[in-house]
């Protein structure tokens, strides 16, 4: 008998309202959004894994993908289901504990796909009984959370000139918030909001402003048309004040920035939303006119620090143009800024934040080296924040490169980047984990990594900081970073862990290569 | 009937199908072809082409690139199997500029690499090269498979390259090639070529051929000599005909064309 109720419990579908999602934190069992919770934290309150019995986290199971794609999801948790993506083309539900499968939602795509990096995607969002999934082929899909059956389809954008969705929606309220990839298309980057219940689109924020639009004279000519801007890794959300925060991308052409002449907004920036109307807040743009490719595209990490002798509600990153920033949360103003990585394209921040830049970093036909390398000091992969450690994590790339300028002709579904980079040949890579401490920007501890970051990060409140590294999963002392327990996969980790329970057992998943690794702790 | 009409269509398309269209030629292309390829070719090929570590262009006939379109397919998608990768950053007509550049560096005829090279074979075998290196005979590697192999080292290096490989081996150490220490918590220290290399693990070959694997937690320090080369000096070594002599049976090595 207990067999059969244990089934029928992990078979129910719960309905999740936003109330639930709002109090995410109430109930650490259940991974309800992208980050865990709307602050963008990557944070879990769970405790019975920690830093005094992690040596004893073992398997539980291994789901294959069967694919060959790369494989960046970050599954959902509510109630002992886990949903999750597959790219280039999978929504799955399965049972959390003992991965039985519930259903898979497999959706019909074109090949004539314009992508820079893959058919990747990096998770859904849940709101009361449905499951939204942006698509390769840039539609939003609202699918009934106990079938997987699509309630509704809506065309994004059009695939055939560059844009896609690769990232995870952000259900708030009776919206679906979502963004868009498409970067090196010379597309026109967005932030979405569709109701929830029948799809229709609420508001969109371009991130480009037109003629007549405050910021639309930061770029020259008709160069903002093809800007792109892009917006492909999930926001935040702060209810206290209904505002939405989310990164955005490179300006186009990536590399060559004769064409765009002007500070390029939004692009490289965070954006803070009226979640009811998307209108715009304020604004921070981390690189202006950047021609390194260096997308702000990360999660907006949302925070209350001790900063300056008072607690401050703040926005963290650690920028993929090397300077970790502390912003105020309610007008956007810079409060902090600092290198935690090797750079050489700026003599340091001003009061405002804007970066003091060298002279000739810019991309030349013959190649310019400089610090980080395209793939920025970090990049898309989530970092993470623990409120009790007061530590913010960072995934962390030590590589120059030679950047190269070429020509820029926008032709429609075409790439549109102006140039490149070769890595430095004459140096050897490397990356690290580092425990930034947000007042004051000095990096705490750092866990050397042989090559340079490549996956998310998860802290929980078990005093643990857990990551990929290559092909380890690692588990590192929240306070120390010292190493405490490995897992070689045997597959390359370009995701971030979560954590949740089922029936009083924590568990923590990774997907590394093609299979979603989920443990937990051997007797 | 209607298949047949097709494939007649299709036949009569292939015979018209438009020569390949040619190579920019104005002074700016070759100008702007000149900038990006001493970006992103010179590094390996040499500003002036003359080869290193990648080969030698400034010669008439290209084994591999025998036609325009074949050296812009070259440059544009790289060379599977072997160091040269793709040029994924420049566009169509940068990669033709690239090209045409690429074609007036061969417009002068090379001279033959002097030297007599049947000697140079008999200085291979009496310098004890295979000891460490390999040349296919019939298929078969011939030689000791420790070191790097040689069997199509002409159409991989220039002359000037094999010499100064020669004389000062460490100038230009090939990729897997480096050179690393691993220095145990208790035990001897040893000495190798870096097989793989991780966060946790290291893999090393010695110099007697034996693999080693270590997990880093029982080394206490690993020491990489990126400016050093298992293959000694011949320098003072070898007479200088000697030295020419095997330069010449290197750089006959090439691939078959």
């Amino acid at each position: 008998m207990r067999f059969a109720v244990v089934l029928l419990a992990s078979t129910l579908t719960a309905q999740v309202p936003y109330s639930r999602l709002l109090q995410a934190g109430k109930e650490p069992h259940n991974w309800l959004t992208y980050s865990g919770n709307y602050s963008g934290q990557r944070y879990s309150p769970l405790s019975q894994i920690n830093a005094s019995n992690v040596q004893r986290l073992q398997v539980e199971w291994v789901l294959q993908t069967y694919t060959t794609e790369a494989f960046e999801t970050t599954p959902l948790v509510v109630d002992g289901v886990m949903y999750l993506t597959i790219g280039p083309n999978m929504v799955k539900a399965i049972d959390a504990r003992t991965q039985a499968g519930l259903w898979t939602y497999t959706r019909q795509i074109p090949d004539d796909l314009r992508l820079c990096c893959g058919r990747v995607n990096r998770g859904v969002a849940v709101l009361d009984d449905m499951v939204f999934y942006g698509s390769i082929d840039a539609h939003l899909i609202a699918l009934d959370a106990k079938t997987g059956k699509v309630r509704w389809d809506v065309t994004m954008a059009d695939y055939k000139v560059g844009y896609s969705s690769t990232g995870a929606p952000l259900a708030v309220k009776d919206k679906v918030i979502t963004g868009m990839a498409g970067g090196e298309y010379g597309t026109r980057g967005f932030i979405d909001a569709y109701d929830a219940k029948t799809g229709k689109r609420a508001w969109r924020f371009r991130t480009i402003p037109e003629p007549g639009e405050p910021g639309n004279d930061t770029w020259a000519g008709d160069s903002w048309k093809t800007g792109s801007a892009t917006t492909w890794v999930t926001g935040s959300f702060d209810a206290d004040t209904n505002t939405i925060y989310w990164g955005t991308g490179n300006p186009g052409p990536d590399w060559n920035g004769d064409v765009r002449k002007g500070d390029n907004l939004y692009s490289d920036s965070f954006v803070a939303l009226d979640a009811d109307t998307g209108e715009r807040k304020w604004h921070f743009q981390f690189t202006p006119h950047d021609t390194h490719d260096w997308d702000s595209t990360h999660v907006p990490v949302l925070a209350e620090i001790p900063f300056r002798g008072a607690k401050r509600k703040v926005v963290l990153s650690a920028n993929r143009n090397a300077f970790f920033y502390v912003l105020n949360r309610e007008n956007g103003k810079y409060l902090h800024g600092k290198p935690y990585a090797k750079q050489t394209w700026a003599k340091g921040l001003d009061d405002n934040g804007r970066p003091i830049l060298f002279p000739n970093t810019d991309p030349t036909v013959e190649g310019n080296l400089i610090w980080p390398s395209l793939a920025g000091a970090t990049n898309w992969f989530s970092p993470a924040y623990n409120p009790v450690t007061n530590l913010f994590y960072a995934p962390v790339r030590e590589q120059g490169a030679y950047y190269f300028k070429g020509e820029a002709t926008f032709k429609e579904g075409a790439q549109f980047n102006g140039g490149g980079q070769r890595t430095n040949p004459d140096e050897e890579p490397y990356g690290a984990v580092r425990a930034i401490d947000p007042e004051s920007g000095n990096v705490k501890w750092e866990f050397k990594i042989h090559s340079p970051a490549n996956a998310g990060i998860l802290t929980t409140a078990g005093n643990l900081v857990l990551t990929g590294v290559q092909s380890d999963f690692v588990a590192l002392h929240a306070v120390t970073g010292k190493v405490l327990w490995r897992f070689r996969t045997g597959g390359h980790i370009g995701a971030a862990p979560i954590s949740y329970s089922v029936e009083g057992k924590q568990y923590v998943a990774i997907a590394a290569g093609r299979g979603l690794f989920v443990f937990r702790l051997g007797e | 009937m209607r298949i047949l009409a097709f494939l007649v269509a299709a036949g009569l398309a292939a015979q018209q199908t438009p020569p390949p269209k040619p190579l920019p030629a104005s002074a700016a292309d070759l100008e702007q072809g000149g900038k990006l390829y001493r970006g992103s070719c010179g590094y390996c090929h040499g500003p002036q082409g003359d080869g290193g570590k990648g080969a030698d262009l400034s010669k008439p006939k290209l084994e591999k690139a025998t036609s325009d379109e074949k050296l812009v397919n070259i440059i544009q998608n790289g060379i599977p199997g072997t160091e040269m990768p793709g040029a994924w950053h420049m566009i169509d007509n940068e990669v033709r500029q690239v090209a045409a550049f690429v074609r007036t560096l061969g417009k002068v005829e090379s001279k033959p690499v002097p030297g007599d090279r049947e000697k140079g074979k008999a200085v291979y075998a009496k310098a004890g090269c295979a000891g460490c290196h390999s040349i296919r005979e019939s298929g078969r590697p011939v030689g000791s498979l420790n070191g790097p192999e040689l069997s199509v080292i002409g159409s991989r290096r220039s002359a000037a390259h094999l010499r100064e490989s020669l004389l000062e081996p460490a100038a230009s150490v090939p990729d897997g090639y480096l050179i690393v220490t691993a220095v145990p918590v208790t035990g001897a220290a040893v000495t190798g070529t870096r097989l793989s290399e991780d966060t946790f693990t290291l893999a090393l070959r010695d110099f007697g051929g034996r693999n080693h694997v270590f997990v880093k937690t029982a080394l206490k320090d690993i020491r990489k000599e990126p400016k050093k080369s298992a293959m000694p000096s011949f320098r003072g070594k070898l007479s200088a005909d000697e030295l020419q002599d095997l330069i010449a049976y290197l750089a006959s090595l090439k691939e078959p064309s």
